[in-house]
């Protein structure tokens, strides 16, 4: 009950720069919003989307958060499976993260879909779940899974920092368990999501047995970077010191998953380019066009370049020593791999279509005030988070 | 065990929240169709997916719609919930050798089976897509048009061929669906249960041939030109936000008539039968040429085969 009532105070009290920094993140989800209720009104047709792009910005922001939601295990295994004292420290900011991104990733399906009020048709046993075989079936499985087991953690956490409990029993055979299948799953999540597009014999782009390694790779090279931006945010808000094993930690993981990434992306771009065979007319349009369609090359290009610079950078910031690199480092990175996993994983897919026709897509102003709605929300809810966990778990009062 | 009640409150208001949202949500999503009887409007809501409804469960849920479709749009609608016929597997063959591509089969289809005809706030559907090929190069898709507006048909150097769905005996589309409201009948065609389908287009994704197409907006068709000989699971009135294809007009095939698209054809190139039947027509045109079917590799074995009997 105190807990409540703590947790309820930390909401209320802040500065006046959280109270214009919730403000704002209102104001632009109500502004988005009204995107999402004329969408409820008359359908899809105000987004850019047709029957050639079935799907388009808000999956491709799906990929991108479901990445960042696995991304965090990067903190949450060294913790627990490695014992790291300092991530175990700071391990309930991947937790939340986690919990936030999948939040958002749920709701740009939501906000994707036809009749969302037809939702229960999804949830056994009132609803029919396609299984074994559609992966979207075991991707609603294991994404909701995920954000249970994270809520659960970030709790349990919570309690026990809160009334300062000594390690027990619950938190030998209950939390460390969880902990352990929270490892496992993130990697399922992100494979299963991976399936959906890989499992597609429609689209060659996609068919591909690398797809769900690069969605890993990109996770583990993403979740890092994001946490270090957040870190950072945090240790300017709450003048805290970060350790520099922390900032070391997590800069070296997306060091080598970032080559790993690079090393994916090297290896299609030259199966696709060297064969050039019909399956692989996507590619081709993604990084240098097809039939005079090239309004993608700038971003093909450019996402390649930021994940390169991004690369060459984080060892020049002696991983974390020199930070303002490392801050540098990460953004670059982290919108470098938001464009690839993001419209760069969906929309050459479509190009050709399945009838050979050549269109282009690019998302709408419908779709961006969907999108940016649902990142605003997310930051709120972040927000919030932090200003409860915080308090309680580094005792820190803003 | 103070946090056990706030697991338990959570839960509950989470739960709370949920079910509002889903009572919310409907009258949110059907805006536009208000619908007088409130039980009428609960009762397609809570509605079970087609397959697993018994007999009396599929006669209400076809009152029901009667009921709606006639507020909507002031008709009476014959809805049909006949099921498959037994002892046939339908095939579709199409002689490329003669089609004329005059697209006369693309409207009739539209007009038969109530698909959107687009507008300001609705996309145009067409289940059967007609490319144009030059005489004398390869057949690439790529290659193909879809656009050509020539003043008279056929142009002479080109050879045309109409695509649609291709009713595969191995559907893809059917395997992705993650609520299972896309299956194929008995006699061979993938139907979709408008009433269970969500929306997720990932059907759209998955199929190979560009069959399905998706109510982007609420759709539009003039009232006058509303085809009420229906069959619940093919050319009843849509809603907005549901897939649709091509499912070789089941309203008339189950009624002894071949599909639409098979009697607007001028040239007779569009052949329609029972495999199973020996004496049928295209038991002969599979004995006599040489059939072919689109994207042979990716191992879906279509149901629907090109050939040519000239040249």
């Amino acid at each position: 009950m105190k807990l409540i009532g703590n947790i309820f105070m930390a909401l209320i009290k802040g500065k006046p720069l959280y109270y214009v920094w919730l403000a704002v993140l209102v104001v632009i989800m109500a502004w988005g919003g009204q995107a999402f209720i004329l969408q409820c009104r008359e359908g899809l047709i105000g987004s850019a989307l047709s029957d050639s792009f079935p799907w388009g910005f808000q999956i491709a922001n799906f990929v991108f958060l479901v990445g960042v939601a696995a991304g965090a295990v990067t903190l949450v295994m060294p913790a627990y499976f490695f014992g790291n004292k300092v991530a175990r420290e700071w391990v309930f900011v991947g937790e939340s993260l986690a919990i936030v991104s999948i939040i958002m990733a749920l709701l740009c399906i939501l906000t994707d879909i036809g009749h969302l009020e037809r939702l229960w048709h999804l949830i056994p046993p009132f609803g029919l779940l396609n299984l074994p075989t559609s992966l979207l079936s075991w991707d609603v499985l294991v994404i909701n899974g995920y954000l249970f087991i994270n809520i659960f953690l970030v709790l349990f956490i919570l309690w026990k920092g809160f009334y300062n409990k000594p390690h027990g029993l619950a938190y030998r055979f209950i939390f460390l368990p969880i902990t352990y299948i929270s490892i496992v799953w993130a990697f399922a999540i992100h494979s299963v999501t991976a399936f959906i597009f890989s499992s597609m014999i429609s689209r060659p782009y996609w068919n591909n047995a690398l797809m769900a390694p690069k969605f890993i790779a990109t996770a583990m090279a993403t979740g890092p970077v994001v946490m270090i931006l957040i870190l950072f945010l945090i240790a300017w808000r709450y003048k805290l010191v970060l350790q520099q094993e922390l900032l070391s930690l997590l800069a070296k993981v997306s060091f080598f998953a970032l080559g790993a990434t690079i090393f994916i992306v090297l290896s299609e771009m030259f199966v696709e380019l060297y064969s050039g065979t019909e399956h692989t007319r996507s590619a081709l349009y993604w990084w240098v066009g097809l039939s005079g369609h090239s309004g993608l090359s700038l971003y093909s290009w450019g996402s390649f370049l930021m994940m390169v610079v991004g690369f060459l950078l984080l060892p020049l910031s002696g991983f974390g020593a020199r930070k303002s690199i490392l801050a540098l480092a990460s953004f670059i990175i982290a919108l470098g791999i938001w464009i690839e996993k993001g419209i760069g994983i969906i929309i050459p897919a479509y190009v050709p279509n399945n009838l050979g026709r050549i269109y282009d897509y690019w998302p709408n102003k419908h779709e961006m005030m969907i999108v940016t709605a649902i990142w605003a929300l997310g930051l709120l809810l972040y927000t919030l988070v932090l200003k409860v966990t915080i308090p309680i778990l580094k005792n820190k009062i803003d | 065990m103070n946090w056990q009640k706030t697991i338990t409150r959570r839960t509950v208001l989470k739960l709370l929240g949920g079910i509002g949202l889903m009572g919310l949500s409907p009258s949110l999503a059907l805006g536009v169709d208000p619908l007088k009887k409130k039980n009428d409007f609960m009762d397609e809501f809570f509605q079970k997916n087609y397959r697993i409804m018994s007999k009396k469960e599929k006669l209400e849920a076809v009152e029901r719609l009667k009921r709606r479709y006639q507020k909507e749009y002031g008709k009476t609608f014959d809805i049909s919930t006949q099921d498959a016929n037994n002892g046939t597997k339908y095939v579709y063959l199409l002689d490329i050798g003669r089609c004329i591509g005059c697209r006369k089969c693309v409207t009739a289809c539209m007009k038969e089976n109530n698909t959107s005809r687009g507008g300001e706030k609705s996309s145009q559907i067409e289940y059967i897509q007609v490319l144009k090929f030059k005489k004398g190069k390869p057949m690439r898709l790529e290659d193909g048009d879809a656009y050509y507006n020539d003043k008279q048909v056929p142009d002479p150097d080109a050879f045309y061929m109409p695509i649609a769905c291709q009713q595969c005996e191995n559907p893809p589309c059917v395997k992705a669906c993650p609520t299972k409201a896309t299956w194929t009948e008995k006699e061979g065609m993938t139907v979709v249960d408008y009433n269970w389908c969500i929306g997720c287009r990932v059907c759209v994704n998955a199929c190979p041939y560009g069959a399905r197409k998706f109510n982007w907006g609420k759709p539009n068709i003039p009232i006058d030109e509303l085809n009420t000989e229906t069959h619940y699971l093919s050319n009843r009135p849509r809603s907005k936000g549901v897939v649709e294809k091509c499912h070789f007009c089941i309203q008339r095939v189950r009624d002894g008539k071949y599909p639409q698209c098979h009697k607007a054809c001028p040239t007779g190139v569009r052949k329609f039968g029972n495999l199973l039947d020996p004496s049928s027509e295209v038991h002969y045109i599979f004995k006599k040429y040489k059939v072919f079917r689109l994207k042979e590799d990716l191992n879906t074995e279509p149901r629907f085969y090109y050939y040519s009997s000239v040249g």
